[in-house]
């Protein structure tokens, strides 16, 4: 369904799928429903290996271990699960805007913006931005190998926001003419660090060596509970897309698609739980899991 | 009538604080500690929620939104104004949520946890009446005008934890916190202190001759100066106007020069600032606040105000309820302030 929905994040879309999922659901006990799920995950995982898609899920399976701590009764607890669901699916549509309304007051007038490949999130913040009749120029990077960066210079054009596409090796040329970054995030991990499009975390390295602040912007449902401590920690299923998971026999020859981005490269964090410091986003998926 | 009386006395209260608060940024720096304007800001608030009308706590926090407002648009670079109304925001809707019986744990901040098990519009629009709101609200004010009060101290007892004996302390301009708490250390451990003048109000030199009062060995250097003799500091140790919410600061000019010298040779840079310094914002326009100098008479000097200190360059906040590193910042802060209050 995300497909078919361009402007979805792939975390809500399998969020709603699972929700649809529960409703159809025909188990007789909380258990079997947590295993239906679990493997309704590991299927919707298999199309789509995103982080986004994996923490979406994660977080799933947490609403309903903690629904059905509340209301044991199978019958009562699908139908509170149900109604939170929607809320849920509800309030996470909206923090894309929530993300977008914290994020522009930190643009000042003339500044100039480098982003990293195509985010939605941050094409929000740039709408919002440019809605205040804040005048500035953003940077892009093509981001190979599938240029979505392109693709973002085409939506910010349609904005009437001056952009200009620059090649993923120019980063380090083009970083002293720039006042700040901003990056999207396809999972925010437990250390406070990011793991997003490839590219992202040589960005964040040329930032701090030329002292401009480095921001991300995420919703909350992309935390997930990973801690990795270098490139290699983060699971293989995250670095590359699903089909060629399933076809490539040896993945030293392939290109990884994501890269992780330590926390202490980056500035701040805005969330649709407000601005963080990356110090923060560990609190918060402790309030969540423990 | 009665009634009529008390509330134009209020609004006189009012307008006088908030005339005085405008005189104070017209003159060249501030003429009265933050610590004052924070007590001042606090007993009027107490006063607004003893005179003024109100039903609920809904209306008292409009009330007090609206005065706060104004407050701070006229004197905006003065920030404890801003933070003590959120406090004072913050006890009204832990006093009501206390009235109403639910715990207020659950209900403030915003989090993936809440998100994920709120069932239904969990709105409280405080519109409730309880009869003893009132008297709640006005004895938390109370509560915090005391810990207002004892906020000097506090630091000032920390102080022989940190400072030992023959040690170098480096300090810039003037501030009071600072000042008592090397005063504090001096009565039982012998060091020696250089304060950085601090060009063009030479707060430094008031300073010195404080601390000189006291017996403790005391250098002033000229603000160039400070790289150069930071190779012979143990500590540095200073004040500030505001802590931001990332754990940096807005401090006099010349305080991110003394940072950066710290963070070169790896001396630890402790910064006093009592709790009501801590403001929620981030974007603090620094560029509003300058001053001319008319040295000769076709030269214009543009000296800023205030400094931004990043939070990488600081090793630790020492305030009222301890010491804390910078990435600790946002949580006190969120103990201290409603996240619908960020934005008054």
């Amino acid at each position: 369904s995300s497909q078919r929905d361009p402007d979805v994040a792939s975390a809500v879309a399998a969020i709603r799928s699972l929700l649809e999922f529960l409703r159809r659901d025909q188990s007789e006990t909380i258990l079997g429903l947590r295993e239906n799920m679990t493997q309704a995950i590991r299927r919707l995982e298999e199309t789509d290996s995103s982080v986004a898609v994996s923490s979406g899920g994660e977080l799933f399976l947490r609403f309903i271990s903690l629904t059905s701590l509340e209301h044991p009764d199978l019958s009562q607890c699908k139908n509170v699960m149900i109604e939170r669901g929607e809320l849920f699916l509800k309030k996470i549509s909206l923090s894309r805007g929530k993300v977008g309304k914290l994020c522009h007051t930190f643009i000042k007038d003339g500044a100039k913006i480098l982003t990293h490949s195509s985010s939605r999130v941050v094409l929000k913040v740039l709408e919002n931005a440019a809605a205040d009749n804040k005048r500035f120029t953003v940077y892009v990077t093509e981001s190979q190998p599938d240029s979505a960066g392109k693709r973002m210079a085409q939506k910010l054009r349609k904005l009437n926001i001056p952009v200009m596409v620059v090649l993923d090796a120019a980063v380090g040329y083009i970083m002293e003419k720039v006042d700040l970054v901003i990056v999207g995030a396809e999972g925010v991990v437990e250390s406070g660090g990011v793991i997003n499009k490839i590219g992202t975390y040589q960005m964040a390295v040329c930032s701090k060596a030329h002292n401009k602040p480095f921001y991300v912007v995420a919703e909350s449902f992309k935390f997930v509970r990973l801690y990795p401590l270098n490139q290699q920690d983060v699971p293989d299923r995250f670095k590359y897309t699903a089909d060629i998971l399933k076809t490539v026999k040896d993945l030293n020859q392939e290109h990884p698609m994501i890269d992780y981005t330590p926390p202490s490269l980056i500035t701040l964090l805005f969330t649709d739980l407000g601005v963080l410091t990356p110090s923060a986003v560990s609190d918060e998926l402790i309030k969540l899991y423990l | 009538m009665p009634g009529a009386d008390k509330e134009t006395d209020l609004s006189e209260r009012i307008e006088s604080f908030l005339s005085e608060l405008k005189r104070c940024g017209s003159g060249a720096g501030s003429l009265r500690g933050s610590a004052e304007t924070a007590r001042e800001t606090t007993a009027l608030l107490r006063r607004i929620t003893a005179q003024a009308r109100w039903g609920n706590a809904g209306e008292l926090m409009e009330i007090i939104r609206k005065e706060g407002r104004r407050m701070t648009a006229a004197q905006p670079s003065e920030t404890t104004v801003g933070n003590m109304i959120r406090r004072v925001l913050k006890i009204i809707r832990e006093e009501y949520a206390r009235s109403r019986g639910s715990s207020e744990e659950t209900d403030q901040q915003e989090s993936l946890h809440k998100l994920l098990t709120s069932g239904g519009s969990s709105e409280d629009n405080f519109r409730q009446h309880f009869t003893h709101l009132k008297a709640n609200v006005i004895e938390a004010i109370n509560e915090l005008l005391t810990e207002l009060e004892g906020t000097t101290d506090n630091i000032s007892m920390q102080a022989l934890e940190h400072i030992h004996s023959n040690e170098v302390i480096m300090t810039i301009g003037r501030s009071r916190t600072v000042e008592a708490f090397l005063k504090d250390a001096a009565r039982k451990r012998k060091f020696h202190v250089i304060v950085a003048e601090c060009a063009p109000f030479c707060q430094g030199h008031e300073m010195a001759t404080s601390l000189c009062k006291e017996d403790i060995e005391t250098t002033v250097i000229p603000d160039a100066a400070i790289f150069a003799v930071m190779s012979r500091v143990n500590k540095v140790i200073i004040g500030t106007q505001t802590v931001l919410a990332n754990g940096g600061l807005r401090a006099v000019n010349g305080t991110h020069t003394l940072a950066l010298a710290a963070k070169h040779h790896s001396t630890p840079l402790i910064v006093c600032a009592p709790m009501f310094k801590l403001s929620p914002q981030l974007v603090i326009l620094l560029y509003k606040n300058y001053f001319f100098v008319l040295i000769l008479s076709k030269v214009n000097a543009h000296c800023p105000v205030f400094d931004y200190v990043p939070p990488e360059l600081i090793t630790l906040f020492i305030s009222n309820i301890g010491g804390n590193a910078p990435s600790y910042i946002y949580r006190l802060m969120s103990e201290l302030y409603h996240p619908e209050d960020h934005e008054l």
